[in-house]
């Protein structure tokens, strides 16, 4: 008898062909092949069998796996038919524009625009990935974001526009939507009568500012003090709609976990007060501002890191300023902060130990810090010069 | 409106509620063995539950749901693992980035595992050496070593991978060497992998 191939002697080990024996008994060399393939297979059942499910999924398991299929098979089949539903096109859209794509900002709602504003908002605070450093500083912390300083992204024309297209985008095709932009006059500031109202409703201290660090022409009180309450607002993910938008954009095999659909992205504006002092003309000479903390959060089945690399690959979004994004250390804790580079000038600076920004518009009339500290994001800005903004940063204790 | 006669459209009816009763019955039949599959190769519930989830999204409407069911069990296997495949490709994809996070959720994971029992520990660093093993298989190669040590025979291992019945030996054979070079080259503890069942 011939030697049998390595294949009928492994299959002889399950059972398979078997008037090898013989042969083996003759054939010190098949006998030693059979050897070796018996050990490998001995070593490999049970290493493989750690791999499977500690336990199958029950009956009850496999009803709700159906019945959550069911519910994508529905939902697929009406996104489908859904297109009517979509915001009608302006003539705006449908006449070619510049850039083709910016046209479709134009058929964004009022409500759309509000969840285009929080998802630009979100972008930006989810700043996007899990880097080791992160990660390991996140074991410890609740899985959230929590702004405690800022970190300069800067965007030119073009970077800017390519930003607010994907973000309009993804709101106008549904992969973000937002129910809690119902909310009327959302975002707009109220006039408190004074610190104390100002402090009843935004829930902090606000402070005094001293009349002798005031910049000549300033007047001495605030002409107005307007305050923005703290909200929280939701962006619902869509998975179908993601994967129908990454594949639409060039990423066919693009994957997303089922568990992802219906995660709530939760971003938590901060009160906000700003002190507005006139000048000798009456117009707003010098702003002082403080605000809570930003923050946000997911919700649902994906975590915040998992959402904040959906959309740090996010086709369209510019390379460099993805890159500037993911370069940041500790991102759960660092606000990146979009520059426009054509508009604004800045540089690192400091007040009163804390680390801050300083910007100057083209001019070089208008200047403004930023800083953060004891849990409130801090801010100085007017047509003062860099010194004197400074000196009212440095009063506010 | 084009007229059609009653009796078809009731056929057409009927035919539409007899495929979603065979979809929902071949659902029920198949879902654990490709859940099982999906699992063994990705290692997490939530990927193996969208694996299956998207493998039986491709068979809805699908004409191989008209054949007969070893058939189907042989396409929804294939289905289930190129899916699988496919995300694993990406999760490579998606680079050492992804990895080094990964590192970091397991150490997490296992300081989190401080009142478990080590014999815990030890499995989960013995699953991820098999999978680190597996993965630096050929797909194929990997696809019939698992299908083999689920139980299933030489006739679904071929039917599942397109291959003739007498490839399988082969390939098993093959895999099979492959594996054990990789997994006693891997990082684990080589005493472990005699210490557990």
């Amino acid at each position: 008898m011939p030697c049998p191939d390595l294949g009928a002697l492994r299959a002889s080990i399950d059972g398979g062909p078997a008037p090898l024996r013989d042969h083996l008994h003759a054939c010190a060399a098949c006998a030693d092949t059979l050897a070796e393939l018996q050990r490998n297979a001995e070593l490999a059942a049970p290493a493989i069998a750690l791999t499977a499910p500690d336990e199958p999924p029950g009956t009850d398991d496999v009803e709700a796996a159906l019945a959550r299929l069911e519910q994508r098979r529905a939902r697929l089949a009406a996104a489908r038919t859904a297109p009517a539903q979509l915001p009608t096109p302006t003539p705006a859209t449908t006449a070619p524009g510049p850039g083709g794509r910016r046209g479709r900002r134009l058929r964004l709602g009022t409500r759309a625009r509000a969840a285009a504003a929080a998802l630009a908002a979100a972008v930006v605070l989810t700043g996007l990935v899990a880097t080791p450093a992160g990660r390991a500083a996140a074991s410890g912390f609740l899985a959230q974001f929590r702004s405690q300083r800022f970190q300069v992204i800067s965007l030119d024309p073009g970077q800017a526009n390519r930003v607010g297209e994907v973000v309009a985008e993804l709101v106008d095709t549904g992969v973000f939507s937002g129910n809690a932009f119902k909310v009327s006059g959302i975002g707009e500031p109220v006039v408190a009568a004074d610190r104390a109202e100002a402090s009843r409703l935004t829930g902090f201290a606000v402070p005094a500012v001293d009349p002798a660090v005031l910049p000549g022409g300033v007047g001495p009180d605030p002409e107005r003090i307007l305050v923005t309450p703290a909200r929280e607002t939701r962006l619902t993910f869509d998975r179908d709609h993601a994967l129908d938008y990454l594949r639409r954009n060039g990423r066919p095999d693009a994957q997303l976990p089922e568990r992802f659909d219906g995660t709530q992205l939760v971003v938590q504006l901060p009160a906000v007060v700003v002190q507005q002092f006139s000048g000798r003309d009456g117009g707003p000479a010098l702003l002082v501002g403080k605000a809570g903390t930003l923050g946000l959060d997911a919700e649902g089945g994906a975590g915040l890191e998992e959402l904040r690399e959906v959309v740090l690959d996010l086709p369209g979004l510019p390379a460099e300023t993805v890159a500037q994004l993911r370069a940041i250390g500790d991102w759960r804790s660092t606000l990146p902060l979009p520059v426009p580079t054509d508009e604004v000038r800045w540089r690192p600076s400091m007040v009163e130990g804390a680390e801050a920004i300083s910007f100057t518009d083209q001019s070089g009339r208008l200047h403004a810090l930023l800083w953060q500290r004891d849990g409130h994001i801090w801010g100085v800005a007017g047509v003062v010069g860099t010194d004197e903004a400074r000196d009212v940063a440095n009063s506010l204790g | 409106m084009e007229e059609r006669p009653l009796r078809a459209v009731g056929d057409e009816v009927g035919t539409r509620a007899g495929a979603r009763e065979r979809f929902a019955l071949v659902f029920r039949q198949r879902y654990r063995e490709l859940y099982g599959l999906g699992y063994r190769l990705l290692g997490d519930h939530g990927e193996a539950e969208d694996v299956v989830q998207e493998t039986f999204l491709k068979l809805d409407g699908h004409p191989v749901l008209d054949r007969p069911d070893d058939e189907v069990a042989a396409w929804l296997r294939r289905v289930c693992l190129n899916t699988a495949y496919n995300r694993l490709r990406g999760q490579r994809r998606a680079s050492a980035r992804m990895d080094r996070a990964g590192r970091a959720e397991r150490a997490e994971d296992e300081t989190d595992a401080g009142a478990s029992p080590l014999l815990d520990v030890l499995r989960a660093e013995q699953q991820r050496a098999v999978r680190q093993a597996l993965a630096s298989l050929p797909e194929k190669q990997r696809a019939c070593l698992l299908l083999r040590h689920a139980g299933y025979s030489y006739a679904e291992i071929a039917a599942t991978l397109d291959l003739a019945v007498g490839s399988v030996g082969v390939l098993l054979a093959r895999g099979e060497r492959a594996f054990r070079d990789a997994y006693l080259d891997s990082d684990a503890d080589p005493g472990a992998h005699d210490a557990l069942p």
